[in-house]
């Protein structure tokens, strides 16, 4: 079953447009959405959220239009932001309250064991936490209503690693029940290419690719080589082109090239690159 | 979860709801030489500018936060009206019993408010609520809560006019400000379903 699907979406700013995207998240996946900044990534996450209102399009929660169900689908998703939006005068005691009064599955003592866990105060006013600890508690909230979808909008920008190992943590531990998904978008694709089953690729409100991470990563190789040896890559597995000191850098389309020709394996950075700065046209 | 959301809001802006009309009170004792009445509606109309500026500028705060829970914005809408109507009706009893009262110990005989007085005050509260619910979402909305300060100016210019009505003219303008109520009160609603929340 698909825990997101988001049909020929777009949504129309001043100088931005979210065109006609689509891409699905599977139950028991997590997805990274990728991009770079201004891409749409957190439009999209909007748009799905009903925050930003579409123009045009499908989405489906759980199979279930996301605005004429937007109520009940609310209360099985939980989101983080890369800002806390809570008010900055509570403590986390407080909002322990308000949200155990706003959501009908709020599950305290859950609650109470992650903030434990990720070592969040219970009586510090959120105006003092550092950025780390807002995110943590911001995963504590996000996850305390036993949700079966989280939005993460780089939910790890700006930790240092140890958060952002615990924060994957929490993550994995989230994932341990099928029926659960993730779409996580971020800038360190790092995170993702540790914790990512999709990787979907937005770029100027496009969706460039949104495909299995393994497929991407051991679909494509990276050849180098000079202009003179670059003749025995065909020129239909070529996605993108990088000229650097020596030669040249393809992506490349392994299915298409001779499996004797050696090849890189690409990371999604590499990926992002090309199909950026790259693209053959 | 109507009732929750109420005394949330309730909570947080406690100092401000109760303390204003106390406030407003002091600084109308001057008015009181000129009429009682017109002290009320002083009273009034900063006590209700102040409760629609902090009340909305909350709700603005906190949107992110409110529009991810699983409630229907009919029900925030509910809340909203519902709350400051509330607060806008403890207001005008307070203003008519004060005055009232003090009218009472000034003149040595019991002074019972005028059905004009009522009516007017109803009027004056519609009025600030409208031009907060319509103003609030236009491109410099935000600046409206600017006008704690200069609405209850305003409305002294105009509480001298509508003071000198007749109680006719004073049923007919309740009913002009009944209707541009219901009006804005519309508009709020289908324009905040429409909204985008950035």
């Amino acid at each position: 079953m698909n825990a997101i699907e988001v049909k020929n979406v777009s949504k129309q700013f001043k100088n931005f447009r979210l065109n006609n995207i689509s891409f699905t998240v599977e139950s028991g996946t997590i997805a990274g959405f990728i991009g770079q900044n201004g891409a749409g990534k957190s439009t999209t996450i909007k748009v799905i959220l009903n925050l930003l209102k579409k123009i045009e399009g499908d989405i489906l929660l759980f199979g279930k239009d996301h605005i004429a169900h937007e109520v009940e689908l609310k209360a099985q998703i939980g989101v983080v932001f890369d800002e806390l939006h809570v008010p900055e005068n509570f403590t986390t005691k407080e909002l322990d309250v308000l949200y155990g009064n706003v959501y009908p599955t709020w599950d305290r003592p859950y609650f109470n064991d992650l903030l434990e866990q990720l070592d969040v105060q219970k009586y510090d006013k959120i105006k003092t936490m550092s950025k780390g600890t807002k995110m943590k508690l911001a995963l504590s909230l996000a996850l305390a209503h036993r949700p079966k979808l989280l939005l993460l909008d780089e939910p790890t920008a700006g930790l240092d690693p140890i958060v952002r190992d615990e924060v994957l943590g929490m993550l994995q531990n989230f994932m341990e029940q099928e029926d659960h998904a993730i779409l996580f978008s971020s800038h360190n694709t790092t995170d993702l290419e540790k914790i990512a089953d999709t990787i979907t690729f937005i770029h100027e409100g496009e969706i460039l690719f949104s495909e299995n991470k393994d497929d991407l990563l051991y679909g494509y190789g990276i050849w180098k080589g000079s202009l003179e040896e670059a003749k025995v890559i065909p020129n239909h597995s070529i996605v993108g082109k990088r000229d650097y000191l020596f030669g040249v850098e393809y992506l490349v389309m392994r299915e298409f090239v001779n499996p004797v020709i050696e090849l890189q394996k690409p990371t999604i950075d590499d990926l992002m690159l090309f199909f950026v700065k790259g693209r053959q046209r | 979860m109507k009732q929750m959301l109420f005394r949330y809001y309730e909570q947080e802006l406690s100092a401000w709801i109760l303390f204003t009309p106390l406030v407003a009170s002091f600084f109308a004792l001057p008015l009181l030489f000129e009429g009682g009445e017109f002290a009320a509606y002083f009273i009034l109309s900063i006590s209700i500018t102040v409760l629609c500026a902090t009340y909305l500028d909350l709700r603005e705060s906190q949107l992110v936060m409110t529009s991810l829970f699983p409630i229907s914005k009919k029900t925030f809408f509910i809340v909203d009206i519902s709350f400051i109507g509330r607060y806008a009706l403890y207001y005008i009893l307070y203003t008519i019993v004060v005055t009232s009262v003090i009218q009472t110990l000034l003149e040595q005989q019991l002074v019972l408010p005028s059905a004009k007085q009522i009516l007017l005050s109803i009027v004056i509260s519609f009025l600030i609520i409208s031009i907060f619910l319509l103003l609030r979402r236009i491109k410099y909305g935000y600046y409206v809560n600017l006008s704690m300060f200069f609405i209850p100016l305003a409305f002294t210019q105009l509480i001298s006019l509508i003071i000198r009505l007749s109680t006719f003219h004073s049923i007919l303008l309740f009913f002009s400000s009944l209707v541009l109520i219901i009006i804005a009160a519309s508009i709020t609603y289908f324009r905040e379903n429409r909204r985008d929340v950035t």
